[in-house]
């Protein structure tokens, strides 16, 4: 249905903007994992279209003035912190990269003002409370780790969360030293706690303790990225890269050069950990029916 | 090394080297054993910290002290842990639990790797870095700073002590035990040695003792031959030989015994007749002299000289002679008692003690003895000989000192026996004069001083003439030895004695001088006289007498009757060629010849004829008896006829009584002599008395 729309929207654009396209620029933060498979799909989508990607390059290895492209698409947050380090004017379309990280290094070269846009990994807040109702219906009560890069967003998740008749609590961690006490006493009030991205509070070095702290509590913990499932968390809704790159596709090809404001993922994966829910003793769906339970739920509404 | 024995070397070449290589093999698993202790210890430090720095990861992230100081206290629970401590960051300590010995600046120092921190002959500790895990994350979701390149941030220490007193603890127990391995393995090894090198060692040393044993003179030892191999051949190699030289040891042994008896039976017996010699007899005498000494019976010692045996001897050899006194040795023998004791003392002479035996008894025996000797006729080839002894008496009493006494007594009563005509028994009383038998052995000088002295006195016999007196005066000369304090010496003994040195022929002469004096004489007064002279038998063969009597008869030339020179049928016998010689000499010189002791031997007649006698003495054999033996009688007769018929006188000596006087008359023997006729009186009385007074 939404591919169908996708269509007759694709078409037209076409009616209107007829026979228009370019040479697209990839640049990605690093070579191989998520980055190829990204820049790979994006090639795929775009291939049959006026649209062609001309050069892929790493974020390293980019130089000044290297021919005439209409579009540049970066890939993770390193690679848009050197387009944009650049100063051209070529439109950008950023991917792969949390808004925090978006948000940050737009806001570092605002002197450099130029046209770009963003497919970002956070999930929608509805999206994820409605995961977390099909995931766990039972637990009302959810907590969630804040900093100041994410206080602002908070609103938003009380507000979906509400909608799904779940509390949100939260605390909110300024510095390294004060994570286990604010996890402590945020664990000791909820039942299931809500990691959203956070560069400054969910970290490769202490992922490991909240997970620990959460289980010596006995509550789940809902990641945001497959890595946190296998490190530990109950479960995670995420966005494959894939999925980002056919978006990108689509954003180019019915806007063009014309870039829309920044949007979230519109289609998301589901990933759980079975060990953890045993250990817990929480039975939950798997992956494919919560994911059609979830469709059904958005089509129904 | 050389003074060892050989068990002693075979101990030391087993048990040196296994001692060495046991000793070195115990130290060098000992030493690899308290080396692995060591290791051991040190792996199990470094496991300990290795594990517990990552278990008090979170304690320290999370300030959970209390479950930090479970796990240290957990840690000290663990065998040979002595302390366990977490320190943080800043090298605080955060949980304890056991006595630190590390002091606070080694627990602030920072590590990278677990390692050893310290050490002392108490303890050794290690530490280990506590570091945060990383996990990997979705690198899209970081802040897009690098944070890849950080090393895992070290958040703090754990050091755990361990007590080195339980390692050295098990050290001491392993050296121990590897001592007492060594000890027990020497023991055994030398139990083993020793039994091995016994078992070497013994028969050898079985066989050196056994040779020792052998060296020093007992054949007899042997060793038990039951090893094997080498040592097997040796034993019973040994013993083999040692049963050889036993053997011939035993058979050389009995050999020399046997010569040593045979040696011992031939010093105390005469070869010849296998009866004891003098000397044993002697020893025997010895004996009895000392038993009768200390009280026993008195005894009686006979001492035989064989009569005529000097005349078998020269007659027929030294065989006849050996064999006479055998035969005489077993008829003696046959004679006496068990206990009596016969021996020959040398030559002729035998000597026969009598034990417990004395006075009549004795004499019986002798006179017994006696006869027996006289009755023996000795036969050799065709010749038979009358053999005759000589016995002297010695009576053995308690007066008697030594056996030189005995013997004295003995040879001289012998003696007389046989002056005093043979073939008889004298008995000697014991004079306690040991010089006799000095003297007899000193017949040379007495002879040769009697001669020079004059002392020999001639006596004569006068004959008669029994068939028909023709007024013719016929004498015997004969001599006799006076010496002062000394028993005479008869004629026939002194011709015995002297003949063995050589002075016979000067007697003779004696005779032959006195004879040819009185002839000369006798002729001066116009009377006749025939001399009837004995001549030993060394003048018989003595070319120098036949030269003295041509060159007495030459020179004093005497008419009428000649001399008549008698010698005896055993100088016939024996010097028969000498005899004829003489003979024939005489006869040409104008004297006659007559035979003495006629008739004894078978050969008697044949001498009839190859001397042609004039004269024959009858032996005393055949006139002795004449009383009522008619075989003597016609033996007499038969001599008588063939005499007769020859033309040759006879004469019968030693007629004492009238009544046998008128029987050889009556017989025809033709002169006679004895006290029957006339008692022997000196020559020269007779001389005077009987020829040149008579009418």
């Amino acid at each position: 249905m939404l591919q169908l729309s996708r269509f007759a929207l694709a078409f037209l654009l076409c009616l209107a903007l007829p026979a228009w396209g370019g040479s697209i620029a990839v640049v990605i933060s690093e070579a191989g994992g998520a980055y190829s498979e990204f820049s790979s799909t994006l090639e795929e989508a775009l291939a049959g279209t006026n649209w062609a990607v001309s050069t892929t390059a790493q974020a390293e290895a980019l130089a000044h003035g290297s021919g005439h492209t209409d579009l540049v698409v970066t890939v993770g947050s390193e690679a848009l912190r050197k387009t944009l380090s650049k100063g051209e004017s070529t439109p950008v379309i950023a991917t792969l990269l949390p808004r925090q990280s978006y948000e940050k290094i737009v806001a570092e070269f605002r002197r450099h003002p130029g046209r770009h846009t963003a497919v970002y990994l956070d999930q929608p807040a509805a999206r994820q409370a409605a995961f977390l109702s099909h995931l766990l219906p039972a637990q009302k009560k959810v907590g969630m780790l804040l900093s100041s890069e994410t206080k602002a967003a908070a609103s938003h998740y009380r507000l979906a969360f509400g909608n799904a008749g779940v509390k949100l609590d939260s605390e909110e961690v300024d510095a390294e030293a004060a994570l286990l006490p604010a996890l402590n006493a945020l664990l000791g009030r909820v039942n299931v706690l809500i990691a959203i991205p956070d560069s400054t509070i969910y970290r490769r070095n202490n992922i490991k303790a909240i997970l620990i702290t959460a289980f010596r509590y006995q509550r789940p913990v809902i990641g945001y990225s497959p890595s946190f499932v296998n490190a530990g968390a109950l479960a995670a809704l995420h966005t494959t890269p894939a999925q980002i790159a056919r978006q990108t596709a689509d954003m180019i090809l019915s806007h063009g050069t014309s870039l829309p404001a920044p949007t979230g993922p519109n289609q998301f994966a589901i990933a759980i950990n079975s060990n953890v829910a045993e250990s817990l003793n929480l039975s939950v769906p798997d992956e494919a029916t919560l994911r059609r339970a979830m469709l059904a739920n958005k089509e129904a509404r | 090394m050389n003074h060892l024995t050989l068990r002693h070397r075979l101990l030391m070449l087993t048990l040196l080297p296994s001692t060495l290589i046991a000793i070195a093999l115990v130290a060098y698993f000992t030493f690899t054993g308290i080396r692995t202790l060591e290791g051991e210890l040190r792996a199990k430090g470094m496991a300990t910290v290795r594990y517990l720095a990552p278990i008090s990861e979170y304690g320290i992230i999370a300030g959970q002290f209390e479950s930090l100081h479970g796990l240290a206290h957990a840690t000290v629970q663990e065998s040979g842990v002595k302390a366990a401590v977490v320190v943080n960051q800043k090298g605080r300590t955060i949980a304890v639990s056991g006595r630190v010995s590390l002091s606070a600046e080694e627990l602030r120092r920072t590590l990278s790797e677990p390692a050893p921190v310290g050490e002392t002959d108490q303890w050794v500790a290690f530490g280990a870095p506590v570091k945060r895990s990383i996990n990997e994350t979705d690198t899209l979701f970081e802040g897009g700073r690098n944070e890849k390149a950080m090393a895992p941030e070290v958040i703090g220490h754990v050091f755990v002590e361990f007590d080195k007193t339980e390692l050295a603890g098990k050290q001491r127990q392993l050296l121990q035990r590897g001592l007492v391995i060594v000890l027990f393995g020497l023991l055994l090894l030398a139990a083993l040695a020793i039994a091995m090198a016994d078992n070497l060692a013994r028969p050898v040393m079985r066989l050196v003792k056994a040779i020792d044993g052998m060296s020093s003179g007992r054949l007899d030892v042997r060793v038990p031959a039951t090893s094997s191999g080498e040592l097997g051949i040796l034993e019973s190699g040994f013993n083999e030989m040692a049963t050889h030289i036993e053997e011939v040891h035993l058979s050389m042994q009995s050999r020399i015994e046997e010569a040593t008896a045979q040696l011992a039976f031939q010093a105390r017996h005469d070869a010849l007749t296998g009866l004891l010699n003098r000397r044993e007899f002697e020893h025997r005498l010895e004996k009895a002299l000392a038993g009768v000494q200390a009280g026993g019976d008195e005894f009686v010692v006979l001492f035989i000289d064989l009569d005529r045996f000097k005349q078998v001897n020269d007659n027929c050899g030294y065989l006849a002679g050996d064999e006479l006194l055998r035969q005489m040795a077993l008829l003696f023998q046959g004679r006496l008692r068990d206990e009596d004791t016969l021996a020959r003392l040398g030559g002729d002479e035998f000597s026969i003690m009598l034990a417990s035996c004395s006075g009549p008894r004795a004499n019986q025996v002798a006179e017994d003895i006696c006869g027996l000797a006289a009755a023996y006729r000795f036969i050799w080839q065709d010749k038979v000989f009358a053999i005759g002894a000589s016995i002297g008496i010695a009576t053995v009493n308690r007066k008697i000192r030594n056996i030189n006494e005995i013997l004295a007594a003995g040879d001289a009563a012998c003696h007389r026996a046989k002056e005093s005509g043979r073939n008889r028994v004298c008995e000697h009383a014991v004079v306690h004069n040991p010089e006799r038998r000095q003297e007899t052995s000193n017949w040379a000088s007495r002879i040769a001083n009697a001669l020079a002295e004059d002392r020999l006195l001639i006596e004569a016999l006068p004959l008669r003439a029994l068939q028909h007196a023709n007024g013719h005066h016929v004498v015997e000369l004969t001599a006799r030895l006076n010496e002062p304090g000394q028993p005479p010496v008869t004629l026939a003994a002194l011709t015995d004695a002297a003949e063995r040195y050589d002075l016979a022929p000067a007697i003779d002469q004696r005779l032959i001088d006195t004879a040819i004096a009185a002839q000369i004489r006798a002729k001066n007064h116009q009377k006749t006289l025939l001399c009837l002279i004995p001549i030993s038998r060394a003048s018989v063969g003595n070319r120098e007498t036949i030269d003295f009597i041509t060159h007495r008869l030459s020179s004093r030339n005497p008419a009428g009757h000649p001399l008549c020179f008698v010698f005896s049928e055993d100088t016939l016998t024996q010097l028969t060629s000498q005899a004829m010689e003489f003979s024939r000499q005489m006869r040409s010189l104008g004297c006659q010849i007559g035979l003495e002791d006629f008739g004894g031997g078978l050969s008697s007649f044949t001498h009839l004829r190859s001397i042609s006698p004039s004269y024959v003495k009858l032996s005393r054999s055949l006139t002795r008896d004449l009383g009522g033996n008619r075989a003597s009688t016609a033996l007499l007769r038969a001599v008588q006829e063939i005499t007769a018929d020859q033309n040759i006188h006879t004469i019968a000596d030693g007629i004492d009584d009238l009544n046998t006087l008128e029987q050889l008359r009556g017989l025809g023997i033709d002169f006679a002599e004895g006290k029957a006729v006339a008692p022997s009186e000196p020559f020269e009385v007779w001389l005077e008395g009987a020829v040149i007074r008579s009418a």
